[in-house]
């Protein structure tokens, strides 16, 4: 844990909310981006990262500062992300929009010139993202660790409180459900 | 269509997961099978998605609404008690003195009560058979080495004598010159048992004494020694002990000890009826089986007499037989025999008697003649000497019983009421695996 975040912390424990605030600033973006991810809306991303930070502020007590403040955070949010998505299982959502925007953005085309391969990655990104909607929180959660945040397995581990080997079985399951969920659509 | 186990390798494979030995699994599976090859290149391409998916944007800031919400929730962080965190209020050595002293306690009020109940005036500790009320041995008035010179008098009853307890001293011949000097007239042996106590704690052994007779211990005979008297009227005696008896007789082969028994029943004039399954089992002698045998009717001399035959006429080695269990039936007994029957007989006494003529008033005529005449188309007809008894006999499987038979229906509907003295006879042929 950074001396930085230590101090904020040490300050907050103290009743200096404003202190809290820094902290919010500083991670919510990054807290945002996995909560997004993880339950598919950017409603829902808010309400997750909202009810992360306060959970973390309510028990800020018990952060030993054993890992880092981000990865105690981290931990809070994906569970909470994990909770939310378990609650709306039977709803699938595909639209994300919070105020009319796209769930996802459209891809940057100034990388490419050909417009039609913008489309086709367009397209591709929101079949993927609509498949990734369908998953279990559990295969879902996976995933997004894995291959949209590049974490280790072990930081996975540790996020999700189960052992390294259902980690892996629960990452090649996913890859799995994913594909098959693809080619439904496919066809 | 690839199997479960091929698609999770390539999912490993994905990840670069696999172990070596695996890795060379998938690569062979990728050089033979097309759709192993498509199927990977799909992971793959959908990994490479997941990863290039566009980051969504926080597009405000969540600081002002979270910080409103804990100053308008009252929200803090919640401070919780650090019991281990914290140094202990008082010293380690306190607690462990504490410990101790309860330790103490606690042994010391065992040992003042066990002290108390072990130097409680009991009864004498060492006493004899008193007729005559005169305490021979009071510890508590003597010292120990007096308390050993009465034990040293005491009198010792001869275990081998049953009928009356002898309170003699043994033959010897200082001890009778003793007992001479110290008691010229030696007191009439009483007419009661009265329980002898030689030691302090001997009391339980009065209860258990009227325990003993209730025990219902087998009784083993051999089946040569039924040919003297003495054992025979033993073997009479056990048998009339009660009314339903269990007989095991245990032998090496069943097959053979059967044929021997059933040749012995025919000589008795005993009806035996055969269950199918046990003649199938009978016809098969290498397949091992026990037998269970049930009758009803005969006398405690006549069974005897017929287990007398069983032992008997052959030399040793040719008896399939070497001993005999008697004992009562036990209410497993009971239970196992209802499940061989469907009914237990003990229980259910055989109905009224039929007709004169042999006739059941309660069936059809033209019934009972079909079942009459079926039956002596089977060769199991009445017709020539009609036999005293009958027995059944069926494979003993107390497991699996197999109360269908058409023996046991008609064993069943053929029971006459008991005779005075009958008994009722569950007789087990086991083998060695039984």
């Amino acid at each position: 844990m950074s001396a930085d975040d230590h101090r904020l912390i040490a300050e907050c424990l103290q009743g200096d909310t404003a202190a809290f605030g820094v902290l919010v600033r500083r991670y919510q973006e990054r807290l945002y981006n996995t909560a997004y991810r993880l339950v598919g809306n950017a409603e829902d991303a808010y309400d997750v990262v909202q009810e992360a930070f306060l959970s973390a502020y309510q028990s800020l007590d018990s952060f030993k500062g054993d890992s880092l403040f981000f990865t105690w955070l981290y931990r809070i949010a994906v569970n909470t992300a994990i909770s939310l998505k378990r609650k709306r299982r039977a709803v699938v959502s595909i639209d994300g929009g919070r105020n009319g925007e796209q769930g996802v953005e459209a891809a940057d085309t100034s990388e490419s010139s050909h417009p039609g391969h913008a489309m086709e990655q367009a397209e591709q990104g929101r079949r993927i993202h609509e498949a990734l909607g369908r998953l279990s929180a559990e295969h879902r959660a996976v995933l997004v660790m894995k291959d949209m945040e590049g974490q280790k397995y072990e930081t996975m581990a540790e996020v999700l409180q189960v052992p390294i080997g259902t980690i892996r079985s629960r990452l090649h399951r996913a890859r799995l459900e994913l594909r098959d969920l693809l080619e439904k659509d496919e066809s | 269509m690839l199997s479960e186990h091929y698609r999770e390798l390539l999912a490993a494979y994905v990840d670069g997961q696999p172990s070596s030995r695996q890795r060379r699994l998938v690569q062979r599976l990728l050089q033979r099978s097309a759709e192993a090859r498509r199927l990977l290149q799909r992971l793959q391409a959908d990994s490479r998605d997941l990863i290039h998916l566009p980051a969504p944007r926080l597009d405000c800031d969540l600081a002002p609404a979270i910080l409103q919400k804990i100053t308008a929730g009252r929200l803090g962080p919640v401070r919780r008690l650090r019991r281990f965190a914290s140094a202990p209020a008082y010293p380690v050595w306190i607690g462990a003195a504490a410990a101790a002293a309860i330790l103490f306690t606690v042994g010391t009020a065992s040992y003042c009560t066990f002290a108390a109940f072990l130097n409680r005036p009991a009864a004498p500790s060492v006493a004899v058979h008193n007729q005559n009320n005169r305490p021979l041995a009071v510890p508590d008035t003597k010292a120990p080495d007096e308390v050993r010179n009465d034990i040293a008098q005491t009198p010792v009853p001869d275990p081998l004598k049953k009928s009356k307890p002898d309170l003699t001293p043994p033959p010897h011949e200082g001890d009778l010159a003793h007992q001479k000097t110290a008691d010229p007239k030696p007191a009439a042996i009483p007419d009661k048992e009265e329980p002898v106590f030689t030691s302090e704690g001997m009391e339980m052994f009065v209860e258990l004494k009227s325990v003993v007779p209730t025990l219902d211990v087998p009784a083993t005979f051999k089946l040569r020694d039924l040919q003297q008297d003495a054992v025979h009227k033993k073997l009479v005696a056990e048998l009339q002990k009660d009314s339903a008896v269990r007989l095991e007789l245990p032998c090496p082969d069943g097959g053979r000890a059967f044929e021997r028994l059933q040749a012995i029943l025919k000589t008795h004039h005993v009806e035996l009826m055969i269950d199918a399954s046990a003649q199938r089992r009978l016809a098969k002698p290498l397949w091992r089986t026990n037998y269970v045998l049930y009758s009803e009717g005969m006398t405690a001399a006549e069974l005897a007499l017929l287990l007398q035959q069983i032992g008997a006429d052959k030399h040793p080695g040719e008896i399939p037989f070497d001993h005999l269990v008697v004992r009562r039936m036990t209410e497993r007994d009971h239970k196992e025999l209802s499940d061989l029957l469907g009914v237990d007989p003990v229980q259910i006494k055989p109905s009224k008697e039929t007709g004169a003529i042999g006739v059941d008033p309660r069936k059809p005529v033209s019934d009972q003649t079909a079942a009459q005449l079926a039956a002596a188309l089977a060769g199991q007809g009445r017709a020539g000497a009609k036999p005293e008894h009958m027995m059944l006999a069926m494979p003993y499987n107390p497991v699996r019983p197999r109360r269908d038979s058409a023996e046991v229906k008609r064993f069943l509907d053929e029971r006459k009421p008991l005779r005075p003295g009958a008994l009722q006879v569950l007789l087990v042929l086991r083998g060695p695996t039984g």
